[in-house]
């Protein structure tokens, strides 16, 4: 699959996957590749410009098992920003399901 | 590629950036090991990448992002130091036009500065000198042009001064997006 855009969609799966509860970095990745076929490594460097940007913020939390790991928390911005996108990516999967089905001519 | 190799491949292409950056992104990784323990090293190197890749990927983010925060000078020259090494058109820009342009500007601020200063000397001058009327008129009045057209160029000078700076953001922005792409390879 493309991985441009692969990417752009990534970032809204990792901001939806944060919605539901705080998760750490591992747990993402997993998530997200159960479902999608990604490249694993991709997602920490989004996760730092998620981060600088503002819309998540982390925090280290002990584990039973090994060390602490890096926790990241969707921040109010990260929200807005989940909600526009979901809301774009909507409306584009839809249109893209009426050209499929032969509806635009 | 093990572990091991993973994580001092990334280190080595991480060269270029701050320690506690470096460290802090690579034990991003060290944490996805440990997570992933008991599951066949090299599957899990297969499965994050190449190294090389993510270090680029890391370094134009954070190039872009130190150049937006500070947008000082000193800051955009290493960002630029960084994309001179992407293809030869780019590295004559970074390498040339960069820096003659902030060479260019800072003398023409000089010589915006200097032609107000002397103006106003001269003025000063005339009017201690001059004991002749229409002597002291015409060297004031010519004077005040001199420094008028010092105050314009130096006011023009700002504006050109942000184009630059402009225009050279958007060149860097673009500039990251190639870095990525060239990151995404397959």
């Amino acid at each position: 699959m493309n991985t441009q855009l692969k990417k752009g969609v990534l970032e809204l799966c990792v901001l939806e996957l944060l919605k539901k509860k705080d998760r750490y970095g591992y747990e993402l990745v997993a998530g997200i590749s159960t479902c999608v076929a990604i490249s694993e490594g991709t997602i920490y460097p989004l996760l730092r410009r998620l981060k600088n940007d503002g819309f998540v913020s982390t925090y280290l939390k002990e584990s039973t098992e090994g060390p602490p790991r890096k926790y990241y928390r969707l921040t109010a911005r990260g929200e807005e920003t989940r909600a526009a996108q979901l809301a774009d990516w909507h409306a584009f999967t839809s249109g893209i399901g009426r050209i499929l089905g032969g509806h635009c001519e | 590629m093990n572990k091991q190799e993973f994580l001092k491949q990334l280190e080595k292409h991480l060269h270029r950036m701050p320690k506690a950056e470096r460290d802090d992104i690579l034990s991003d990784f060290v944490e996805y090991f440990e997570c992933a323990q008991g599951e066949n090293d090299d599957e899990l190197c297969e499965r994050l990448g190449d190294p090389r890749k993510l270090a680029k990927e890391y370094q134009a983010q954070s190039v872009i992002a130190s150049a937006n925060e500070t947008k000082k000078l000193s800051s955009m020259m290493r960002a630029f130091a960084y994309t001179a090494g992407l293809g030869s058109v780019n590295f004559l820009y970074a390498a040339f036009v960069v820096p003659v342009g902030y060479i260019v500007i800072s003398v023409l601020y000089i010589v915006a500065v200097a032609l107000s200063v002397s103006g106003i000397l001269a003025i000063i001058a005339a009017i201690m000198y001059f004991g002749d009327a229409l002597l002291l008129w015409l060297s004031i009045f010519g004077s005040v042009g001199v420094v008028a057209v010092g105050i314009l160029m130096f006011i023009g000078n700002i504006f050109v001064t942000r184009g630059f700076n402009k225009a050279n953001m958007a060149f860097l922005n673009k500039i990251s997006q190639k870095i990525r792409k060239a990151g995404e390879g397959k």
